[in-house]
């Protein structure tokens, strides 16, 4: 399980990745990079309906104005490097974390409405009915540093010609200025200083939601343009001002202070931040935000073991760290500390199923899988192994994100007698019970394979998997491996199916839609056989899971490595989702998707983690634990609204 | 003696050159994992992953001949050009010239702290064996050995950082920054690094310098100055310490190259120093190529000069042994 929630925020980053087009595939390889466990795929992104004009800002403040105390360094520790705030190679989620520290966005969503957002650079969106064109208009006191003058809409405009879409330059999110089947590119034009209008060529129902330009950070043209007229990507991603934001000027609440690698960033309250002015003077922009930051000093103190830094949050020499839940108990105890809980967190843990040919064939049959989720059943996983610090899933989706279908969901009891019946009538002929041992073809016990990256909670749910399939006379061999070879030899198609010489690929022209997919299930399988698999878990984002759900288990999809061959084209039913005339029809779309693979289960699906950081009792402003909301808890603990109780650290 | 020293140093350029190469070997027939990597990101991302390793073996010179990579290779290494380090997002030059004062202000302490308490130990337990003072000492000595030291540096942090509040937990890099590298606030610090290194490395001085120390006080001088009334002072540190040092002085190249790879990894990992010993153990994990191969050409260095210095510090010690033939 991955170590913090890093993910929740950027699937709110991940909000634009409305296409079929390779944008949330990039996602998901940001993910996969980053955490070293998870992976996240944006698709579909949901939301209210209507047009708007106004984000309708204001939060729910838990504390005065007038009680927030300047002052102090803010410590949060981080198990994750320390590699710089390039904003021009933002490829993995904490790199995203830290630019956001120094540059703010377009905009950021407050709530599941697509018209509940707090404006940040971007002052008025406006969209025209049908949804093919959206205006945006910048605020009027946005500047770079270093002389770079303002931001206006002819900084964007030049960076999306120059950068973004430049094929030089590599940009990571290049294809989000494409839009539909064909990548049809979106037209971009200035209106005014301060206004761009884009011109969408398909119906996107979900625009400006997942706009492209709202997540983008624009570069000087003046600091950028030596390194475009060479073509020079590597030296603009290089160039000390680009690796330290400074050209940033006030256009986020922090600079950066001190960058000491593998060691400590330290950024400092930013001298002029531009939305101290609006928090005075736009309703939209919440009032506590007009002194913010309220730190001296934010630092991120990287450690490697993140026991020392849970004995150095104990020692009060830094402010927060993240507490894994097996230690959650001993932490509910101490008195210096409180503990926040976030159970909004857009991840799916489940027990991979393998259907490609070097798994145990009876797996493609839906009725054993749905024995499995009577062996494996994810109520116990949950309050026994995950001690209850977690939500149960039975589809690819929490219980609480916005699509969950609550009628059509398929649950399963933990009874083996309905598996060893399922069993019974979903093996073919040739398999059958001699005694209390399910046997095979050859008269062999069936034996199982289950591989996973050892750790304290997956040891425990093989265990728990091996004890369950024991008792309805299944043997389970456990392999464990690391995480890269994880992927490499086991997640990724790299060989032929024993047996088939052809070429591998679907259709005539042998399309490999990816290394996790390169082919239909009796063409392509892993370099190592397994039947089931722990560790990997994905991110659906809790808006936009349609992509997710049609790159897992859309027949030629990205990330099908399960093999897994579904009755319905799931493809066509996120195109559908993400072309719809309205929002509530593609949010019926994305409910019909869920039901549906909730009913087949592709995989056995599992639970919805929780996570849990604690802070110093002296910390304030983190809101409210548990939060209302996912996006409650998106906004709760900015660095810009914590504040220390007596104004400094006390250290 | 000097034709010694300069036909040495030439080896150490030989060695080097021969280490370089043998590690531009193996690197080149080594499947690249960044390329990997680039090629996987490309598959998934569904643009031609052919396309995609073409372009990654262009922008890292892959796509020349071997010979023409090897040339601009050993031209780099020697000029200092060592690349850029992905991992820290900085040139190597510049990882190591940050990383280096880390490490050493730890890693010399425990060095002339070790030697000093480990012969002076060692020295007292030859001279009084079999005594309690002397299973004293070897109690000392096999509990530094035997601790692990990540498990001991884990129990100071939590006894003497957490719970009493004796010292900082974890290292502040900020700190010798703004106060100083010889600050207290620096000093205090460094006192658990310093103590868990000293653990297992003093352990080691200690026993080895009591079995060259009982060696020698067999020898027949060391009964003769006995014999003559020899302060305990002046038959330890004048007799037996002279000649027990000429073995001894073999210990110092090994005992840092097992501080930098195996102790200060732990270390550095566990109170969060940003030194080369954690630098060294993220660039292997990170498959950060260029970093790996600067690291490796320090140690190898380390490893060469050590041996020489070695070697000469036995001429100085013992003046029986001469070079000016070789």
């Amino acid at each position: 399980m991955v170590d913090d929630d890093r993910r929740d925020r950027l699937s709110l980053l991940n909000r634009f990745a409305d296409s079929q087009s390779s944008t949330s595939r990039r996602r998901l390889l940001k993910y996969l990079g980053a955490t070293g466990v998870a992976a996240s795929l944006a698709g579909c992104s949901g939301g209210g309906s209507g047009t708007t004009t106004q984000g309708t800002g204001g939060t729910t403040q838990p504390t005065q104005q007038a009680e927030r105390t300047h002052g102090g360094t803010f410590i949060s520790a981080s198990t994750n490097t320390t590699n710089g705030v390039n904003v021009f190679r933002i490829g993995d989620g904490e790199t995203s974390d830290r630019a956001l520290l120094v540059m703010d966005t377009g905009y950021t969503n407050e709530g599941p409405e697509y018209d509940d957002f707090l404006p940040l650079w971007f002052d008025q969106i406006e969209v025209k009915q049908p949804i093919n064109e959206v205006e945006i208009t910048l605020r009027d006191n946005l500047k770079f540093g270093e002389g770079y003058g303002e931001l206006t809409a002819d900084d964007y405009l030049w960076c999306i010609d120059n950068l973004w879409k430049a094929d030089w330059a590599s940009f990571t999110y290049a294809k989000e200025f494409y839009v539909g089947k064909n990548d049809d590119p979106i037209q971009f034009e200035k209106v005014d200083k301060y206004t761009i209008r884009e011109t969408i060529p398909d119906s996107r129902p979900f625009f400006p939601y997942n706009e492209p330009l709202s997540d983008m950070f624009p570069i000087p043209k003046g600091l950028a343009k030596p390194y475009v007229d060479s073509q020079d990507a590597e030296g603009l991603a290089q160039d000390e001002s680009v690796m330290k934001a400074t050209f940033n000027g006030n256009l986020g609440p922090w600079d950066l202070k001190r960058w000491s690698q593998q060691s400590v960033m330290a950024f400092e309250r930013a001298d002029e931040y531009y939305l101290r002015k609006w928090a005075k003077e736009d309703d939209r922009v919440p009032e506590v935000l007009a002194e913010a930051p309220y730190f001296d000093e934010y630092h991120i103190q990287y450690f490697d073991k993140s026991q020392t830094a849970r004995q150095a949050l104990q020692a009060g020499e830094i402010d927060t760290a993240y507490i894994p839940s097996t230690q959650v108990g001993t932490y509910k105890q101490k008195d210096d500390l409180k503990l926040y809980k976030n159970p909004y967190r857009s991840w799916s843990g489940y027990l991979g199923i393998n259907h490609r040919a070097n798994g145990w064939t009876q797996l493609r049959n839906k009725k054993v899988r749905h024995a499995m989720a009577h062996i494996y059943n994810n109520q116990y996983v949950v309050e026994n192994i995950l001690d209850g610090r977690a939500g149960v899933q039975n589809t690819l989706y929490p219980t609480w994100g916005p699509y969950y279908p609550e009628e059509d969901a398929v649950t399963f009891d933990d009874s083996l007698e309905k598996a060893k019946q399922l069993l019974k009538e979903g093996t073919s002929s040739d398999y059958g019970y001699d005694g209390g041992k399910l046997l095979g073809p050859e008269g062999e016990q069936v034996e199982l394979t289950v591989v996973y990256q050892s750790g304290e909670t997956d040891d425990l749910r093989a265990a728990y998997l091996k004890q369950r399939l024991d008792q309805v006379g299944i043997e389970l061999k456990q392999e464990t491996t690391s995480w890269t070879n994880l992927l490499g030899n086991y997640f990724q198609t790299s060989q032929k199916a024993e047996g088939f010489s052809g070429e591998i690929g679907y259709g005539d022209d042998n399309v490999q839609p990816s290394a996790y997919n390169k082919g239909p299930w009796d063409e392509a399988v892993s370099a190592q056989p397994w039947d089931f698999m722990l560790t990997l878990g994905f991110d659906y984002g809790p808006l936009t899971p349609a992509g997710t759900i049609a790159s897992l288990f859309g027949e030629r999809e990205n990330f099908n490595a399960y093999g897994y061959s579904p009755s319905k084209d799931l493809a066509e039913m996120r195109d559908e989702a993400q072309t719809a005339d309205t929002r509530e029809a593609a949010a019926s779309t994305i409910r019909e998707m869920l039901a549906f693979i909730s009913e087949e289960r592709p995989v056995i699906f599992e639970y919805n983690p929780y996570n849990y950081y604690a802070y110093r009792n002296d910390v304030h402003g983190i809101g409210q634990s548990p939060p209302e909301s996912y996006f409650a808890n998106l906004q709760n603990r900015s660095s810009s609204r914590m504040f220390f109780s007596n104004g400094e650290s006390g250290r | 003696m000097k034709w010694y020293i300069a036909k040495r140093l030439l080896w150490t350029v030989v060695a080097v050159w021969i280490a370089l190469t043998i590690t531009f070997g193996l690197l080149s027939v080594t499947p690249n994992p960044g390329m990997t990597k680039a090629v996987m990101g490309c598959a998934a991302a569904g643009d031609d992953p052919q396309q995609c390793r073409e372009q990654f073996k262009q922008q890292h010179d892959l796509d020349i001949p071997v010979t023409e990579r090897y040339e601009n290779y050993m031209v780099n290494m020697a000029t200092l050009n060592w690349g850029w380090s992905d991992s820290r997002g900085q040139y190597v030059t510049s990882a190591i010239a940050d990383a280096w004062k880390f490490t050493a202000q730890y890693a010399i302490p425990v060095i002339v702290l070790s030697t000093l308490i480990g012969y002076s130990i060692g020295l007292y337990s030859a001279y009084k064996p079999y005594t309690l003072t002397d299973y004293a000492g070897s109690f000392v000595a096999f509990f530094g050995i035997s601790i692990p030291n990540f498990w001991f540096a884990l129990v100071l942090i939590m006894l003497l950082g957490t719970r009493f509040d004796f010292i900082p937990v974890y290292y502040q890099s900020g700190i010798p920054v703004e106060q100083g590298w010889f600050s207290l606030a620096n000093a205090m610090q460094l006192v658990l690094p310093i103590t868990v290194m000293l653990t297992a490395s003093l352990a080691w001085q200690m026993r080895y310098s009591r079995a060259q120390a009982l060696e020698q006080m067999n020898q027949e001088f060391v009964k003769v100055a006995k014999a003559k009334g020899a302060s305990q002072f002046r038959l330890m540190i004048y007799h037996v310490l002279r000649m027990a040092a000429v073995p001894l002085s073999t210990s110092f190249v090994g005992s840092l190259i097992a501080i930098f790879w195996s102790g200060s990894v732990i270390i550095e990992q566990i109170f969060a120093i940003p030194g080369l010993g954690y630098m060294s153990y993220t660039a292997l994990v990170e498959q950060d190529t260029a970093l790996i191969l600067a690291t490796t050409l320090i140690t190898v260095f380390l490893a060469i000069i050590g041996n020489l210095i070695e070697d000469i510090a036995y001429v100085v010690l013992d003046p029986r042994i001469d070079y000016g033939d070789r």
